[in-house]
């Protein structure tokens, strides 16, 4: 018996380095400087979106054991979190939420701390609700930084330009960076082939609006959702300046000057923070959490015939409802088929996709 | 103040240590241990069923660290430091039934207020209603998360103006914490889209605002504020015309002397990127600005020699309304050819020293 464990031991430690070897990992103690957007990928790879790192780091979780979601609902996470920090509630700030597709654990991004002795951590959440540390001690890893505009070599006093990761998401072997700068304005969207090559920055394209068909400018992506549309693989993005609009991948190519087809505008006050795809009685839907708006459902089957919105008497775009029953979401992710994931100031919980 | 916050939790220990006659828990650094008891096996539970440490709020979980059993005791090491200002609970039971537990109470933060609003950029009272960013910096690190809650802009009745900002959770600030850049909402400045059509930019030609920082705010410590401070300005017309090199007025010093190169802007710039996106090739030296950021300041380390020397601008360098040297923020292209792709080049002028 004893031996049999010690093979089956020696065989999973064999599959694991063949699988870091191919993701380009390689095993050691990952060093976050913040914790932001998660994400996740093949095979329990997860990737964490660091700012004050200016990198997006894969994390192999070996988390790749298939089950299949119970109801989540953890009431007072916050202070569940805290507690388990050693800290007071004031102090935790859980800045992404996402649950992983094999093993539908949920995976927090947060942080202790709100100065300057912040520290990120991961958590993970399992079906029974327990929450513990994710450990980045001793893990197969990889990471790719996300390059920085020049900085003036003479005169400088510092360098505290900061590019904010708002957004990570991984589609067709590619993983999806969406960010704010603090100083210029740039609408820069990185992509990054995974497994990340060695030393690899991520590519950049300049994403712009063209309003009306008059007016362009340049259009920040503050959250997207990769999405297929007529057999074609794309992203449906929402700019910070409201409109949300369709991207082929195919164009997402490093230099180029992209324009988003816009496929609705939401209005003032919108201010999207995670979009959502789901089918339900064979229809597509697209559900986007709002901090202002509450959730939005968007019907979204045939995109592809949405024609780009070029004039103000032609609002006619993807039709959208607010679902009332779902308030005070902060983050919004897929659960499984049939769920989403939400979290609100205060509480974890499941709930049936509209 | 370690030490004395050390002396703190000692003391506590000793007084409210309700320990049977040989079992006791003592802190040790900042180390939690079981004193007194018969060694036995981890617990299929884990350690934390016979000793766990919690934060004193109600159903609290056992803190994360880790446990390191001894000759006669039983170690917790708390994942994270301690906290100041927090009640931590260490409860034992053994399975021969003896109990001890002891309540530590950290000493709390030095909460006085030191810490100020250092500068509002743009300096200017008078901006364009299309005015695109701002920056805030404070004299020391802030806490992350609650810049919403304390930055308003009033208009002249001293009503706020609604979703004038680009609230995004993140918040953009630089790596120190130390300077906030706070974007007006872009889906109200670009012309042709619904938000600005809805309701129109936060900023309005003629009219007086003031931008209130409340005293409230914290700072990294958790302290407030020394003060709250106020900035009072008046819109002025929008500006979308992109800075002209050719119109900066360049006052050359003379050779064998550390005076400062003197370029004038016939418009006040981006503080933060005049910081970083204008040099004078090859030369090092320091940079201020003056005259509401009309004014960019170059002093040498070495004295000036007589010769050429070239002045290269970033073309990415901005106005305060965003507006690029080779891009206007929002293009109007019925006026204007489309452009491909904001250039990443420089502008190269050249000046003599005598």
């Amino acid at each position: 018996m004893r031996k049999t464990a010690f093979l089956a031991g020696m065989i999973c430690a064999a599959t694991m380095a063949f699988a870091a070897s191919n993701t380009g990992m390689t095993k050691g103690k990952v060093q976050l400087k913040s914790a932001g957007p998660l994400a996740f990928g093949p095979e329990g790879i997860l990737f964490i979106g660091d700012s004050l790192g200016s990198s997006v780091i894969a994390v192999d979780t070996g988390d790749t054991k298939a089950a299949s979601a119970g109801k989540v609902e953890i009431t007072g996470i916050n202070q569940k979190v805290a507690a388990l920090l050693g800290a007071s509630a004031d102090q935790i700030t859980i800045n992404d939420v996402k649950v992983n597709p094999l093993s539908k654990n949920v995976y927090l991004s947060v942080t202790r701390g709100k100065g300057e002795g912040a520290v990120p951590v991961i958590l993970r959440a399992d079906a029974s609700g327990k929450i513990t540390e994710f450990s980045l001690d001793n893990v197969a890893s990889s990471a790719s930084a996300l390059p920085n505009p020049p900085v003036a070599k003479a005169g400088a006093r510092s360098d505290p330009r900061l590019e904010t990761i708002t957004q990570v998401a991984y589609s067709g072997g590619k993983v999806i960076v969406a960010g704010l700068s603090n100083e210029e304005f740039s609408s820069n969207l990185r992509t990054i082939a995974f497994p990340f090559e060695k030393n690899v920055t991520a590519s950049s394209i300049e994403i712009y609006h063209g309003s009306h068909g008059r007016f362009e400018t340049q259009a920040p992506v503050r959250t997207f959702v990769p999405y297929t549309i007529d057999n074609e693989p794309s992203i449906v993005a929402a700019y910070t300046c409201t409109p949300l609009v369709t991207i082929p991948m195919s164009d997402l190519k490093p230099g180029k000057k992209v324009e988003g087809a816009t496929i609705a505008e939401l209005g003032a006050g919108n201010r999207p923070i995670d979009m959502i795809a789901y089918k339900k009685d064979n229809h597509e839907f697209i559900l986007m959490a709002n901090s202002s708006r509450g959730v939005m459902k968007l019907k979204s089957d045939h995109l592809e015939k949405y024609k780009n919105i070029t004039a103000q008497t032609d609002i006619t775009g993807v039709p959208y409802e607010t679902i009332g029953s779902l308030t005070g979401v902060k983050h919004l992710t897929s659960l499984d088929d049939s769920n989403a994931l939400i979290l609100t100031e205060s509480d974890l919980r499941s709930v049936p996709l509209p | 103040m370690q030490l004395i916050r050390n002396i703190l939790w000692a003391a506590a220990l000793a007084m409210s240590s309700l320990a049977a006659q040989t079992v006791s828990i003592q802190l040790d650094g900042t180390d939690f241990r079981l004193v007194g008891w018969k060694p036995v096996p981890e617990p299929a539970e884990g350690w934390q069923s016979l000793f766990r440490v919690h934060v004193d709020t109600p159903d609290a979980p056992a803190m994360l660290g880790t446990y390191t059993p001894e000759p006669g005791a039983l170690l917790f090491h708390p994942r994270f430091p301690l906290a100041d200002g927090m009640t931590y609970v260490a409860e034992a039971t053994l399975t021969d039934g003896r109990k001890a537990t002891a309540i530590l109470h950290t000493a709390a933060r030095d909460l006085k207020a030191e810490t100020r609003v250092e500068h509002i950029y743009p300096t200017a009272d008078t901006l364009p209603a299309n005015i695109l960013k701002l920056y805030i910096q404070f004299s020391a690190p802030m806490s992350k998360g609650e810049a919403w809650q304390h930055i308003r802009l009033l208009d002249d009745q001293g009503k706020t103006v609604p979703l004038a900002f680009l609230e995004i959770d993140q918040e953009l600030w630089d790596a120190a914490g130390r300077r906030l850049t706070v974007l007006f909402d872009p889906g109200r400045i670009k012309r042709g889209l619904v938000p600005t059509n809805e309701m129109g930019s936060p900023v309005t030609e003629g009219r007086r605002y003031t931008l209130v920082v409340d005293k409230t705010w914290h700072d990294a410590r958790g302290a407030v504020l020394v003060e709250g401070v106020e900035k009072k300005f008046v819109g002025a017309p929008s500006d979308r015309t992109p800075p002209a090199p050719k119109l900066w007025k360049i006052t050359a010093p003379q050779a064998g002397t550390t005076n400062p190169l003197v370029i004038r802007f016939p418009k006040p710039m981006d503080a933060a990127l005049l910081e970083r996106m204008l040099e004078v090739e090859n030369i090092e030296g320091t940079i201020t600005l003056a005259d509401q950021e009309r004014e960019w300041r170059f002093t040498p380390v070495t004295p000036w020699r007589s010769g050429t020397y070239h002045l290269i601008a970033n073309n990415l360098l901005e106005d305060i309304s965003g507006n690029h040297l080779d891009r206007a923020f929002d293009v109007d292209l019925a006026a204007a050819p489309r452009q491909a792709a904001t250039s990443t080049g420089n502008t190269t002028q050249t000046f003599t020293i005598h």
